[in-house]
């Protein structure tokens, strides 16, 4: 029953990005039940991949058998065409694209009758957000982006409305780590909005990531800081009292980068904004330890994350108790909803 | 007149057209003598190898034993889908890859390279980027067509976009020592978010290579090429003179029909 919730949660969405948070967490399976369940809904649906699905076997782990993805009669897929023509179905050309990939060029078809299709669509978030419009105006209902490996750029609200991320045992072998990364992750989706108008008045005028003061000067700061790692001098950005209150964002929010604020600001209160959570790259400490820190780590635009789907099994490695892991979790997370889509192979 | 084999269903030349002859070469943990020989026929046949034959075996050292064994394959493979891949591309040489540059591009092609996050392995990265090259084919550095920056090993990737965007790179090289831990693999999908996150995602070309990168891992790592071993500077230059006109191409193309 748990994929027909999950269609309730995504069927009014006309863009859906389905993320993983490693391989093997489930993100293929979710994306074949939301499929299904779409298809029983008459909702015509369009399909492309940042990276690839569907394919027999894992591209890292050939032991590893993947579930097939079968496009519902009507479909729409976007995907390198060698590909589409090795799946031997029948299918209508819709449009051919620019963007080329390591498997082919890109195109988007029409499958009358469906089947069992490799998915590899443009990587890029532009490319993605070019096919997922071609395919709604040529009548898909609902476009599903499927995203690869652990890769986030995908959940951006530029390419996609509403965010189903996958999750499971394949991220750790503790328990508990499996509970802190999601977690983790989790809040990142959920990162609230800047309140203050003066923050989108500068991301709208400046060319690059700026500081607004104390005073409500607008300091642009240089990308050799942002990205430039770990030792970057900030002190001179936060000092005295007219020190940068928000620093603005243009670009990715480094781990090195949110330390260095951290360490220079002494405690003062700080608000990193970037314009949406995809651009936030933490590993070591997570957002929720920042903000205890008073570094608020802040979006512009909010990404709307729908469910969870778990995966209880680690292939060839280890499991958890797949109850126990989802009531864990929705004790962490409150009013997220979490399903696991087995059975489960390992 | 010489026959003309059929691609959509290829299959291993021995001594004529289409007999499927392989040979296969391996050791068996087991005592030389007429059982081991009948355990390799046995394992050839497991392999879907027919009519196979032992054509040399010979004792390796006390339980060992070496084979060469000849067989037919009857499988064959499809190479008139396969072919139409991205990757169908004529290598050129050197003195081709700097005159395509001269007169499509009409500037250097810039090229920013190095091994990231805790990766120490520069060899592959050294051998594709710097003067020497490889097994006496030059290095992009050696190019009139490319200007090269390699900022070695143990680069973080926010560091390498950094400099990308300082030196306007059109193509980003990075070598990953992949294996099945994600550690690896989540670093190469770390620039690729990155980048895009900096907004250059869409004008530079994204290369890894490594002793386990295929197209098939570069496509879900979000990359526009994969290397492996095998590769040359020549193939890479190539791939990238022939990747950026083709690009300006359909960019020229979509400009005059918008």
């Amino acid at each position: 029953m748990s994929a027909h919730h999950l269609a309730d949660l995504v069927t009014e969405a006309q863009r859906v990005a389905v993320i993983g948070l490693a391989k093997n967490t489930g993100k293929t399976r979710t994306l074949v039940a939301l499929l299904a369940e779409l298809h029983r809904r008459d909702r015509t649906v369009g399909l492309t991949s940042v990276g690839r699905d569907g394919e027999a076997t894992d591209v890292v782990d050939p032991r590893i058998t993947k579930p097939r993805i079968p496009l519902p009669p009507g479909g729409l897929v976007a995907t390198a065409e060698p590909l589409l023509r090795a799946a031997g179905l029948p299918y209508e050309v819709v449009s051919r694209t620019g963007y080329s990939t390591p498997l082919g060029r890109t195109m988007i078809a029409r499958l009358p009758a469906g089947g069992a299709v490799e998915v590899a669509g443009p990587s890029s978030n532009r490319g993605t957000a070019e096919v997922t419009a071609a395919m709604r105006e040529h009548g898909a209902d609902i476009v599903l982006v499927d995203g690869a490996i652990n890769r986030r750029a995908a959940s951006s609200p530029a390419v996609a409305d509403l965010v189903l991320l996958a999750t499971g045992a394949a991220l750790h072998t503790e328990f508990a780590q499996v509970v802190e990364q999601t977690v983790a992750a989790a809040e990142v989706f959920a990162l609230p909005c800047s309140g203050d108008p003066a923050v989108y008045s500068a991301a709208a005028t400046a060319a690059g990531s700026v500081a607004i003061t104390g005073s409500g000067a607008v300091v642009p700061v240089d990308r050799a800081l942002t990205l430039g790692g770990a030792g970057a001098d900030l002190s001179r950005l936060l000092a005295g009292p007219d020190g940068a209150q928000h620093v603005v964002l243009s670009g990715a929010l480094c781990e090195s980068f949110a330390e260095e604020i951290r360490r220079a600001a002494r405690g003062r209160k700080v608000s990193l904004v970037v314009t949406d959570s995809s651009k936030v790259f933490l590993a070591q400490r997570t957002s929720d330890w920042y903000r205890r820190q008073n570094v608020s780590i802040e979006v512009q635009k909010p990404t709307v994350l729908a469910a969870v789907s778990v995966n209880p099994v680690a292939p060839f490695s280890h499991r958890f108790d797949s109850v126990a892991l989802r009531t864990e979790l929705s004790a962490r997370l409150p009013g997220l909803y979490f399903c696991d889509l087995g059975p489960h192979v390992d | 007149m010489r026959e003309t084999a059929d691609l959509s269903a290829v299959r291993p030349y021995g001594d004529h057209l289409n007999d499927g002859l392989v040979q296969v070469t391996f050791t068996l943990p087991v005592p030389y003598g007429l059982a081991a020989r009948h355990a390799a026929l046995e394992l050839a046949r497991t392999m879907r190898l027919t009519e196979p034959e032992v054509v040399h075996y010979q004792r390796l050292c006390d339980g060992y034993t070496y084979f060469v064994v000849i067989g037919q394959c009857r499988q064959s493979v499809d190479f008139a889908t396969l072919r139409e891949g991205a990757f169908d591309i004529q290598y050129l040489t050197e003195h081709e890859i700097d005159r395509l540059i001269e007169e499509q591009i009409g500037r250097r092609v810039v090229v920013i390279g190095a091994s990231t996050g805790t990766d120490t392995h520069s060899v592959g990265i050294d051998a594709m980027l710097n003067l020497k090259g490889l097994d006496g084919r030059h290095g992009l550095e050696a190019y009139h067509g490319f200007e090269v920056h390699n900022l070695g090993s143990q680069v973080p990737n926010a560091r390498l976009v950094e400099r990308a965007i300082a030196v306007n790179a059109d193509a980003i090289l990075v070598s990953q020592t992949v294996t099945q831990q994600n550690l690896h693999l989540h670093n190469l999908t770390e620039l690729v978010e990155i980048a895009e996150a900096e907004g250059i995602r869409d004008r530079t070309l994204l290369i890894c290579g490594g002793p386990r990168v295929s197209h098939e891992l570069a496509k879900e790592l979000g990359f526009d090429a994969g290397f492996s071993k095998g590769t040359y500077p020549d193939h890479v230059g190539t791939y990238i003179a022939k990747e950026l006109v083709a690009r300006r191409a359909i960019a020229s193309t979509t400009a005059t029909a918008g």
